[in-house]
């Protein structure tokens, strides 16, 4: 109902889906169900968002970041199917959405940001690629500590080990799995036929985690036993982004090509890497020789040597050598 | 009059104290006997016309000239000698000097018995520190100082402290000491501190935050020590495991006390005296405000040791101890952390650290009164290896203590109070070898029989090994 | 349907087997004495500390558990988890709701344990909620709201210690809750945007209860004494600004709840 269109920044997608961020699929979610006319905008860079992160979004000057709030001026403008939901639905709506808050996304950020594998295995680099120079550089790190704090002073502390802790978290989010898989039981989506907000955040959280190619992911296992979950978040997937899904599968046609070819790359890339270790222990030792040899510990001594007997030399008895020898440190 | 050779008399006094630091110098290299000339020093008079100190840059002058104004007094060669030499060693003990030098001469306008004195002082850095280990009881720590030696000028010392300990113990403090009356004997200190420690015998860890300031005197008999301290302590359990009572005195507190300590130290070596005794008795008034309470406890220690040597090249050494805690509340309890403990391989030998006492879930819970005596027989190392440098570190003993920890009933009669505090004593006796580490800590390891053990103690015997500076 | 809501996870949420026999469902003697630790209530206790004790002490009422309380200035610090209330069962312990539900039902006393599982899934959400909203609201109003801070929770939080503890520790406080909030991103909340957002959380109670008279059918449930260990406190706390007894008396089912409960357990 707005004449200025709306725009909406969110992080860029991967592995077939939209984004990779949980609140921006939910966003992306709500807005495809709805039907917002939506301008949306997938980038790496979040210099001008105003907290730092994604999403955003931006209409008629104002710009609104969380979640929530995205959610309540969407339906005050009259978007989305919420208003169809008895009192008692939305009711359920909220309680909801705050269990997902308390007992999934501390897993969820546990998971992406606090275990070490996957961090420098997915999280980092995929990070370091999507955001541009020079925030790559501090902006993951900065990220990772707020997910820490998030994580250890909600639900660790003083007096509970890191490993209690992470195992606390994990336990916390399979039951939440396990509610949400009970609520949602036989039904196309949480509350009937039609979407809500609710499965809106729902997907959110869940499509990365079964989606994406993360090592260690017990949640995963989890999901996976959960069919009605992941048969909900696999048909948003093909009702709503039969795009992003395409373009996956494009992608994975392409590296089945390239890994073929790789692996003769491969064979030929090895006196490469032969070669250059060699260049490098050669330029090291020669490093190290100048700087012993400029520093006095190694002397060079050279010293006339002459052969034939001269009058001159006769009494001094000099032999031309050159002599190394290792002198002290020298103060 | 010339140079004047001084040469040492052969009788004891003076070589004893020998000054070190006193230039003399001496042009005339007597060759033949009959130029030698023999001189009485206490029979030259002095008269003393100038006393010049050299070196000075940030003390201050007024407590430099207290210390050499006596010496023009001084009427003969061998007074000022003296008094200069105890001027020197007063004012290095005041710390306001790092060395002193001495210089006694004729003065330059030759008046008949006129000399001059010259002191060249080495004052020290204004800056200093140093990282060094200390050894407290059955713990090592690494301690990193930085400190400023006579920072105003009149001997005063501040210093910062920053210590971390083996025991996941570490804190930081701040000592600003000042000698009074410009005697290094007399002093005011005051500290501001932070210090975490656990104590894993009682299941605890406790955060101290305090200041303290006390005052130092000698007279007579000892040296007293007069302080005053207030603490802000934060006790928490320290595992899961730790028993209900101990942390059920988890919290904040804050501890207020006055303690006065009296000592008279006459031995020889701190750590393995062969003669001599020391006597510490203190006495500390606590005024206590724990949640809505308010506690006064008075408490009262006694360290006594005495040592003699036999003509063997023994030493003999007894001990006692012994503490006792009152509340003038009866209902209110004291903290754990203020209470007495008994046992270790340096007090009660024979037992665990604090080992000896109530326990709760192997919680040591600590009590209100004990008492611990001691005999040792000391004894060089057999067949002596290494004597004379090494081998004189080492020591063998044997051993027996004897001791006892409880919380004592006031209102019985007199008898079943005597009977339950020595029926209920633990002993034992051993043997073993001890190191003394430079005067500082002194290291045993020995072999313990316990002889008697109560309800509830933790007997070590067999081979036990301590290291610390506090020992019975 | 296949859900992964097998036997074990049920009991995850409503643990009713016996420990170490392997027999079947039958309620274990509880012969130990049941002793509930938390601060002083009148002199020193603060909003959200309250909410908690009330809501363990009405949870035991309804399961009929037999218990004592015992007041302590340093709960807090005694307890194993840093937070009260937490109760001592011969020598366990055991602190804050969840927990003690969960042991409580691991020695047969649940108060869901006839429930249909689809309720108990949503109960368990509605506690997340109150978790997430009202403790939320309840420490950003005792801790962050300038007027209530000085007036009534500095003073209550360092009334058991001597001076200088008692703005030390206060100080202290605030600025560890004003840390949390921060990671929680409440902080830059307002008052007006705290007390909406419980709004809704009442008025989302407010329907779940509808006329009934517990949230969970004809019998009490963990969610009715968690909402009226909130409800309770925020229906009678005096604070500067009455921020939230106004919001309370607009939902006239979860005043009368509160009521119900109070004169049927309390009394």
């Amino acid at each position: 109902m707005a004449s200025e269109k709306m725009k909406l920044e969110v992080w860029k997608g991967d592995w077939g889906l939209p984004s990779v961020d949980p609140h921006c699929l939910a966003v992306l979610a709500y807005c495809k169900y709805s039907g917002v006319p939506v301008d949306v905008i997938k980038t790496g860079n979040p210099w001008r968002s105003p907290t730092g992160n994604f999403p955003v979004l931006r209409h008629k000057g104002e710009s609104y970041c969380k979640v929530t709030d995205i959610f309540s001026y969407l339906r005050k403008e009259h978007w989305g199917s919420d208003f169809e939901l008895s009192t008692k639905q939305s009711a359920d709506v909220i309680a909801f959405s705050a269990l997902l808050e308390e007992k999934l996304l501390p897993a969820l950020l546990h998971l992406w940001w606090m275990d070490d594998k996957t961090f420098i295995d997915v999280t980092r680099p995929w990070y370091s690629r999507a955001i541009p120079f020079p925030l790559s550089l501090f902006l993951p790190g900065r990220t990772q500590k707020k997910a820490e704090l998030r994580v250890n002073l909600t639900k660790g502390g003083e007096y509970i080990s890191e490993m209690e802790t992470e195992a606390k978290v994990y336990k916390e989010a399979k039951e939440c799995l396990n509610l949400l898989s009970h609520k949602l039981g036989d039904k196309q989506y949480m509350f009937g036929r039609l979407p809500s907000s609710l499965d809106a955040l729902v997907f959110g959280y869940l499509a990365p985690l079964l989606k994406a190619p993360l090592p260690n992911n017990q949640l995963h296992n989890h999901l996976i036993q959960c069919d009605n979950l992941c048969r909900l978040v696999n048909d948003v997937l093909v009702t709503f982004f039969p795009v992003d899904l395409r373009e996956m599968e494009e992608k994975k046609k392409k590296e089945q090509q390239q890994k073929s070819k790789n692996v003769t790359m491969d064979n030929s890339e090895f006196p490469h890497r032969r070669r250059n270790m060699f260049l490098a222990g050669i330029f090291a030792l020669t490093t190290m020789a100048i700087y012993a040899w400029s520093s006095g510990l190694i002397q060079i001594q050279i010293s006339d040597l002459d052969p034939a007997p001269s009058p001159d030399s006769r009494t001094n008895g000099k032999r031309s050598q050159v002599a190394v020898e290792a002198g002290g440190a020298q103060s | 009059m010339g140079a004047v050779h001084a040469k040492a008399p052969p009788s004891g006094t003076l070589r004893d104290s020998q000054p070190t630091g006193i230039k003399t110098t001496s042009t005339f290299a007597p060759k033949k006997d009959d130029n030698v000339i023999k001189l009485d020093i206490d029979k030259i008079p002095v008269r003393v016309q100038r006393i010049v100190v050299d070196g000075l840059t940030r003390t201050k002058d007024d407590i430099v000239i207290r210390e050499i104004r006596p010496l023009l007094n001084a009427k003969t060669f061998d007074e000022l000698v003296h008094l200069s030499y105890n001027a020197k060693v007063k004012m290095e003990r005041l710390g306001v000097f790092k060395n002193v030098v001495i210089a006694i001469d004729v003065s330059k306008d030759n008046r008949e018995y006129g000399y001059e004195v010259l002191f060249e002082v080495q004052e020290f850095r204004r800056i200093d520190g140093g990282i060094h280990t200390s050894i407290s009881n059955n713990d090592g720590s690494l301690d990193f100082q930085l400190k400023m030696p006579n920072i105003l000028g009149r001997g005063e010392r501040f210093s910062l402290d920053y210590t971390v300990g083996t025991k996941r113990t570490h804190g930081y403090s701040a000592y600003f000491k000042k000698p009074l009356n410009n005697n290094p004997d007399i002093f005011f200190g005051s500290t501001a501190y932070q210090f975490h420690g656990e104590y894993p015998w009682s299941g605890y860890k406790q955060t101290d935050r305090g200041i303290a300031f006390d005052l130092t005197f000698p007279t007579i008999l000892g040296s007293h020590n007069i302080q005053w301290e207030g603490v802000w302590r934060d006790l928490r359990a320290l595992t899961r495991d730790t028993s209900f009572s101990v942390r059920e005195q988890a919290g904040h507190s804050l501890k207020s006390s006055l303690k006065h300590t009296f000592t008279i130290d006459t031995r020889d070596d701190p750590i393995l005296p062969t003669v001599g005794m020391l006597w510490r008795t203190s006495q500390v008034q606590f005024i206590f405000r724990k949640h809505f309470s308010v506690l006064d406890i008075e408490t009262f220690f006694n360290f006594f040791y005495y040592n003699f040597p036999s003509y063997l090249g023994q030493i003999f050494q007894m001990s006692l101890a012994g503490g006792l805690m009152r509340t003038l509340d009866p209902v209110a309890s004291v903290s754990i952390s203020d209470r007495f403990f008994l046992g270790g391989p340096l007090t009660l030998r024979g037992f665990n650290l604090k080992g000896c006492g109530p326990h709760s879930h192997d919680n040591a819970l600590g009590a209100e009164s004990y008492w611990l005596a001691a005999a040792h027989l000391y004894s060089p190392l057999p067949f002596r290896p290494g004597k004379g440098r090494f081998g004189e570190l080492f020591k063998t003993h044997f051993f027996v203590n004897a001791g006892n920890l409880g919380n004592l009933d006031f209102s019985g009669c007199s008898k079943s109070f005597l009977c339950r505090v020595c029926v209920k004593m633990r002993w034992s006796y051993g043997c073993g070898i001890v190191l003394c580490m430079g005067r500082i800590a002194r290291l045993e390891l020995n072999y313990v029989v316990p002889m008697r053990v109560q309800k509830g103690d933790k007997a070590n015997p067999g081979l036990q090994f301590g290291i610390g500076i506090q020992f019975l | 349907m296949s859900s992964v809501l097998d036997q074990e996870n049920i009991d995850n949420l409503c643990v009713d087997v016996s420990e170490a026999s392997g027999t079947s469902r039958e309620q274990q003697k509880w012969s130990e004495d049941v002793i509930l630790f938390q601060p002083y209530q009148v002199e020193q206790i603060t909003l959200p500390d309250y909410a908690q004790c009330l809501a363990v002490e009405a949870f035991l009422r309804m399961t009929g558990i037999i218990f004592r309380v015992e007041q302590r200035t340093n709960a807090a610090e005694m307890s194993p988890s840093g937070k009260v209330p937490f109760i001592q069962v011969g020598s366990q312990l055991i602190a804050e709701f969840e927990p003690i539900v969960k042991f409580a039902a691991s020695k047969g006393y649940c108060l869901c344990k006839d429930k249909p599982e689809q309720a108990v899934a949503e109960m368990w959400a509605y506690v997340s909620m109150l978790d997430n909203i009202l403790t939320n609201a309840e420490l950003y109003v005792a801790w962050m709201v300038p007027d209530v801070l000085a007036e009534v929770t500095k003073p209550r939080y360092g009334c058991a210690y001597p001076w200088p503890l008692n703005w030390i520790l206060p100080w202290l406080k605030q600025r560890e809750v004003q840390h949390l909030m921060t990671i929680k991103d409440w902080a830059s909340k307002s008052l007006g945007e705290v007390t909406g957002e419980v709004r809704v959380c009442l008025r989302a109670l407010s329907e779940k209860l509808d006329k009934n008279k517990f949230f969970l059918g004809p019998t009490p449930s963990e969610l009715d004494a968690v909402v009226f260990g909130h409800i309770f406190i925020l229906q009678t706390s005096k604070l500067p600004g009455s921020p939230f007894n106004k919001l309370v008396s607009q939902f006239d089912n979860l005043g009368n709840f509160c009521k119900r409960i109070e004169s049927t357990y309390f009394f």
